[in-house]
C-alpha cells in the first residue's frame, strides 16, 4: 500500500499534471450533459435538490464501477492503482502555481502576481494588495492540501482505487456545482453536501498533521479558537491549524464578485512574507512525509504479522 | 446575564488599584460626552410627558418620521422578540451578544451567521440582526446589501433589525432615514457618540404599527424626566455634534495609530473604538489592568476592544502602559 501511494507521488513530482488528455477534463465535460439533461428551471426546490443527487449517482457510479471491476485481477490492480491515484492527487500543480506567484511578487511585479494568483483563488483580484496577494496564495496552498493532496490518499488507503476515485469525481462536482448562485443554490446542493461528507475526516487528519509538523501548540490552539468562525466547516479546521502552525495572520475581509464580505482574520500575529508562500508548500511536504512515513509503519506491522 | 465592559468598581477590586487611578477604555463611550446643562427643577418633580419635545428633537435628528424612545436601545432588545411568534433568527458572530441571548430567551431559534453564510442562510431566516458597524469586530455592512437583505425579508414577512449604536460619527451609512417600512427596524443610543450612557435612552425608528405594539409592552414612563430633558438638548446640539465627529474621528485615528506602534495592529476601527485580534489578548488585557487600563477581553475570538482614552493625562498613561508591556514581552523573548 505504502509502495503504491509513493508511486504515486513521485510520478506526480516527476510528471506534473497531465497536461494532455487528463481524464478529469473529460469528465468536466461530460458533467456538462449531464447537468444539462438533469437541471430544469421549472422544477420545484425539492426536486431541484433530488435531481443533483440522481445526477451524482449518474455520473459517478459507471466510473466506480468500472474501477471495480478492473481492479478484480491482481495483477492489473497492481498496474493500475499508482497511476488512478496519480491522477486523483494534485500536489505538484498547486505548488507550480504558489511558486508562479512567489517568483512574481519576488521580482515586484504586482499586475503578474494578482495574475496568477487569480488563477488559484475565486477572490477578486483587482484590489489585492501585496499583503493580499500572499495571504490568498497561502491560504490556497494549505486548503488545497487538503482537498488535492491528503483526502485522496486517504480515501485511497481506507477504500482503495475506488475509495479515491469516488473522491475526486464529487470534489471535482463540487467545484463545478457546490455554487450558492441562482443556477446551482438547489441543483448543487447535493454535490457540496456529499463533498463536505467525503472530506469531513480526511480535513481534520489534514489539519492535525498541519500541527504537528509546525508549530503544533498554535495550530491547535487557533483550530480551536477560530475554526467556526470560518466559512467551510472542512476549511475551518485546515486552514486555522496550517495558519497557527505557519505563526502567520491571515484572512480577513475580502472582495467577492463586487460585494465586500466581512471575513475574521485567523491565525497567529505576523503577516506573511513571500517566503511564508515557500514554507506553506513545505509545510505540504513536511504533512506529505509524515503521512507517508506512517503508511511505511503500518504497513511493516501489517507484513510482520502476515 | 451576560458580562459586559465597564465594571470598572469590579477591576478596582480585583486589581487593588484605586478606583480614580484606573482609565476605562472597556467600552465604546465616548469619554468626553455631551455636558450637562442644569435641569429644571420641574423634570424631577414631575411625571414625563410624551410631547415635551424629546420625539420632535430625535425625528430631527435621526431624519426620521416614526420613532420610539425606549430607555435604552437594551430595552428595545430585549421586547423586540416578544412581539414575534416562533421565529428563525440570524445574528452576526463575533458580535454583541445581548440580541442572541434575548431571542433566545424569548423561545426562538437563533443562528450565529458568519457574513459569507448571510445570503445563503437568508431564505431560512424569519429575522436577521445585524450590528453596524458590528461591535467589536467594526465591520461595515452598506445600505444597498442592508436593502437588499431587508427585500428579501420582508417577502416572507421577515424583519430584518439593525443596532446603529455605534454609528453616529459616520451617519451617512445609517438607514434611520430611509423612509418607514415594514419588517426594518433600526437601533440607535444616546450612549455612545453623545456619552450619555448613563441616563438610559435609546430610539427604536420603524413603521408606526411595530412602534406601538413595542410602546404596549414596555409601559409608560421608561426614561426618566431629567434623562428626557438631557436627551432633547444633545440631539438639538448640532454645533457639537459636528465638532464631536471631528474630534472622534481623530482620536480614533490616534488611538489607532498608538497601539499600532506598540505592536497591537488594529483589526477593525469605528470612530469609537479599536478592535484587535491577538493570541496574546488575554495577557496583553490581564498586563494592562495591572498597570490600571482596563480594556474588554473577548475569547472567541481572542481579542481586545480599546476605547477612546479621555484626555492628555490618559492618553499619557495609555502610551506608559503599552510601552511597558511591550517592552517587557520584549525583553523575554
Amino acid at each position: 500500500m505504502s509502495l503504491i501511494v509513493i508511486l504515486a507521488i513521485l510520478m506526480d513530482y516527476w510528471l506534473g499534471e497531465p497536461q494532455k488528455y487528463h481524464p478529469l477534463v473529460g469528465f468536466g465535460q461530460l458533467a456538462n450533459k449531464v447537468e444539462a439533461i438533469f437541471r430544469n428551471k421549472s422544477h420545484s426546490d425539492l426536486q431541484k435538490k433530488m435531481m443533483g443527487c440522481m445526477a451524482i449517482i449518474a455520473l459517478v457510479s459507471p466510473f466506480v464501477f468500472l474501477i471495480y471491476f478492473l481492479n478484480q485481477s491482481n495483477y492489473l490492480s497492481l498496474l493500475l492503482s499508482p497511476v488512478i491515484l496519480y491522477f486523483c492527487i494534485a500536489a505538484n500543480s498547486l505548488k507550480q502555481h504558489s511558486l508562479r506567484v512567489y517568483q512574481a511578487l519576488e521580482k515586484a511585479d504586482m499586475a503578474q502576481a494578482k495574475k496568477q494568483v487569480g488563477m488559484i483563488v475565486s477572490r477578486e483580484t483587482e484590489r489585492m494588495t501585496e499583503d493580499d496577494v500572499r495571504k490568498a496564495a497561502i491560504e490556497s496552498v494549505l486548503e488545497n492540501g487538503a482537498d488535492a493532496v491528503f483526502a485522496p490518499i486517504f480515501w485511497f488507503v481506507v477504500v482503495g482505487p475506488v475509495g479515491v476515485v469516488l473522491y475526486r469525481l464529487s470534489n471535482t462536482l463540487d467545484a463545478m456545482w457546490g455554487y450558492k448562485n441562482q443556477r446551482f443554490f438547489y441543483f448543487g446542493w447535493a454535490a457540496a453536501r456529499f463533498d463536505d461528507l467525503l472530506n469531513y475526516i480526511p480535513a481534520r487528519l489534514t489539519a492535525l498533521s498541519y500541527a504537528l509538523v509546525g508549530q503544533t501548540w498554535n495550530a491547535l490552539k487557533c483550530w480551536k479558537n477560530q475554526a467556526h468562525l470560518l466559512d467551510s466547516p472542512n476549511g475551518g479546521p485546515v486552514m486555522t491549524s496550517g495558519a497557527g502552525s505557519l505563526n502567520l495572520k491571515l484572512g480577513g475581509s475580502a472582495w467577492y464578485h463586487g460585494k465586500r464580505k466581512n471575513k475574521i482574520f485567523f491565525g497567529m500575529e505576523k503577516l506573511p512574507s513571500n517566503n511564508d508562500i515557500n514554507n506553506a508548500n513545505s509545510l505540504i511536504n513536511k504533512s506529505l512525509f509524515l503521512w507517508v512515513s506512517l503508511l511505511v509503519i503500518v504497513d511493516s506491522i501489517g507484513a510482520s504479522f502476515a | 446575564m451576560l458580562e459586559h465592559g465597564g465594571h470598572l468598581i469590579n477591576a478596582a477590586e480585583k486589581y487593588n488599584i484605586p478606583i480614580n487611578q484606573w482609565i476605562d477604555l472597556s467600552t465604546g463611550i465616548n469619554p468626553n460626552g455631551w455636558s450637562i446643562p442644569s435641569i429644571p427643577i420641574e423634570c424631577w418633580q414631575r411625571l414625563p410627558e410624551s410631547d415635551d419635545g424629546l420625539i420632535t428633537a430625535a425625528k430631527h435628528y435621526y431624519q426620521c418620521q416614526s420613532i420610539l424612545p425606549v430607555a435604552g436601545s437594551q430595552a428595545a432588545i430585549q421586547a423586540l422578540p416578544l412581539l414575534r411568534s416562533k421565529s428563525q433568527v440570524g445574528v452576526l458572530t463575533p458580535a454583541y451578544a445581548e440580541h442572541s441571548y434575548s431571542w433566545k430567551k424569548a423561545g426562538h431559534e437563533v443562528k450565529e451567521l458568519i457574513d459569507e453564510k448571510i445570503d445563503d442562510q437568508l431564505d431560512n431566516l424569519d429575522v436577521l440582526i445585524l450590528i453596524n458597524p458590528n461591535n467589536p469586530t467594526a465591520w461595515r455592512f452598506s445600505k444597498e446589501q442592508l436593502l437588499l437583505w431587508h427585500k428579501k425579508l420582508h417577502q416572507r414577512k421577515g424583519w430584518l433589525i439593525i443596532d446603529e449604536a455605534f454609528i453616529d460619527a459616520s451617519s451617512e451609512d445609517s438607514l434611520s432615514n430611509y423612509p418607514a417600512t415594514q419588517g426594518l427596524i433600526i437601533l440607535r443610543s444616546i450612549g455612545k457618540f453623545f456619552g450619555l450612557a448613563g441616563i438610559r435612552c435609546g430610539f427604536v425608528i420603524g413603521e408606526e404599527k411595530i412602534l406601538t405594539q413595542l410602546n404596549e409592552i414596555l409601559g409608560p414612563w421608561t426614561i426618566s424626566n431629567p434623562g428626557r430633558y438631557v436627551a432633547t438638548a444633545a440631539l438639538a446640539d448640532r454645533q457639537w455634534q459636528q465638532q464631536t465627529r471631528r474630534y472622534l474621528k481623530k482620536q480614533s485615528a490616534r488611538l489607532a495609530s498608538l497601539l499600532t506602534m506598540n505592536g497591537l495592529q488594529p483589526d477593525g476601527q469605528t470612530d469609537l473604538f479599536v478592535w484587535i485580534q491577538t493570541s496574546e489578548a488575554e495577557r496583553v488585557h490581564r498586563a494592562l489592568a495591572q498597570l490600571g487600563v482596563l480594556t474588554r477581553l473577548f475569547d472567541r475570538p481572542f481579542s481586545l476592544r480599546f476605547g477612546l482614552p479621555k484626555d492628555e493625562w490618559q492618553w499619557r498613561k495609555l502610551e506608559a502602559a503599552l510601552t511597558h508591556i511591550s517592552t517587557k514581552a520584549t525583553g523575554n523573548k
